[in-house]
């Protein structure tokens, strides 16, 4: 099928260097076939070293994230029953 | 009674934190533990802020980036699979996918391709530079700087420059199809020069020939 054009773009893909139109296709195709899955995984672990020299994040940056999960509730269809509820407060009932 | 208030049970210290696996970490993420995303933004940190910096121009978008990646594994941990890399290279990409679409909409986009294009027909555009510069850990700076020239500059104008691969065709007056090759062959050439290293183990690697 459209296979190989498809694993021709992997790379590209991996890199996020693709286009709308191309990058649709190309999930479309990895939901359905583990070995270009594997094989894009592979790419990006190889960009994740291209990457690799950090620099320290600036101060004040963790606060702010720190901030933002705190004033925003979990998803209401969260993952696992919720995190357990500030101490002293018992819900009120209806 | 107070018996349902059950943090007891699943306390951890900072130090049984820094002890847990990215797996442990995000498990622990997707149980609302906050202090666990806070290891997990002391390990990551750096390394995805780095590689913001490095492709936007001004460090606001930079945090901001940061920021959206580490809110996004705090509110959809179950998006990173333990099973497909470690928990730093899927930040990285998030990180990077981010960063690209930022700069793809940048009103600045028309400007830096005509930039790099200027700079590739002056054949002043020394792209070893800007990678050298970059400071590129040890191994990798070897293992780029062993890939043959055009699969070098593919990977570099896409990988930093943030090009589409079209875009790099256009800059270094390629076929699309070649340039869009190059990368890959690149990237697999790279992931051997890792292997050698010893920087990547061939795991992953072995699962994308003979995968079950």
């Amino acid at each position: 099928m459209t296979h190989d054009p498809i694993e021709e773009l992997l790379g590209a893909y991996a890199l996020h260097a693709i286009d709308d139109d191309e990058r649709a296709m190309v999930e479309a195709h990895l939901a359905t076939c583990p070995r270009c899955r594997a094989e894009v995984d592979s790419h990006r672990e190889v960009a994740a070293h291209l990457a690799l020299t950090g620099a320290p994040a600036p101060d004040g940056l963790w606060e702010r994230i720190a901030g933002a999960i705190e004033s925003e509730p979990p998803p209401a269809s969260g993952r696992c029953p919720a995190r357990s509820a500030p101490a002293g407060s018992a819900p009120a009932s209806p | 009674m107070n018996g349902r208030f059950r943090r007891a049970p699943e306390a951890m210290t900072l130090d049984d934190l820094s002890q847990l696996t990215d797996g442990g970490l995000v498990v622990a993420i997707s149980r609302y533990r906050e202090e666990a995303l806070a290891e997990a933004y002391r390990r990551h940190a750096g390394a995805v802020y780095g590689l913001a910096r490095r492709l936007l121009t001004g460090e606001t978008f930079a945090e901001e980036v940061v920021q959206e990646v580490f809110l996004r594994l705090w509110e959809q941990p179950e998006k990173y699979d333990p099973g497909r890399g470690t928990l730093r290279s899927y930040l990285l990409a998030q990180c990077h996918g981010r960063s690209v679409d930022l700069l793809r909409s940048e009103s600045s986009r028309r400007r830096r391709e005509e930039r790099d294009l200027q700079r590739t027909a002056e054949g002043g555009y020394d792209l070893e530079h800007e990678v050298w510069d970059l400071a590129v850990a040890d191994q990798m700076g070897s293992a780029l700087a062993a890939l043959p020239d055009p699969e070098r500059k593919a990977i570099e104008l896409a990988y930093y420059g943030g090009h589409s691969y079209r875009e790099v065709a256009t800059i270094l007056g390629q076929p699309e199809g070649t340039v869009k090759s190059r990368i890959r062959s690149g990237l697999k050439r790279l992931r051997s020069g890792l292997e050698a290293a010893g920087l990547v183990d061939a795991d992953l690697g072995g699962l994308q020939g003979g995968g079950a």
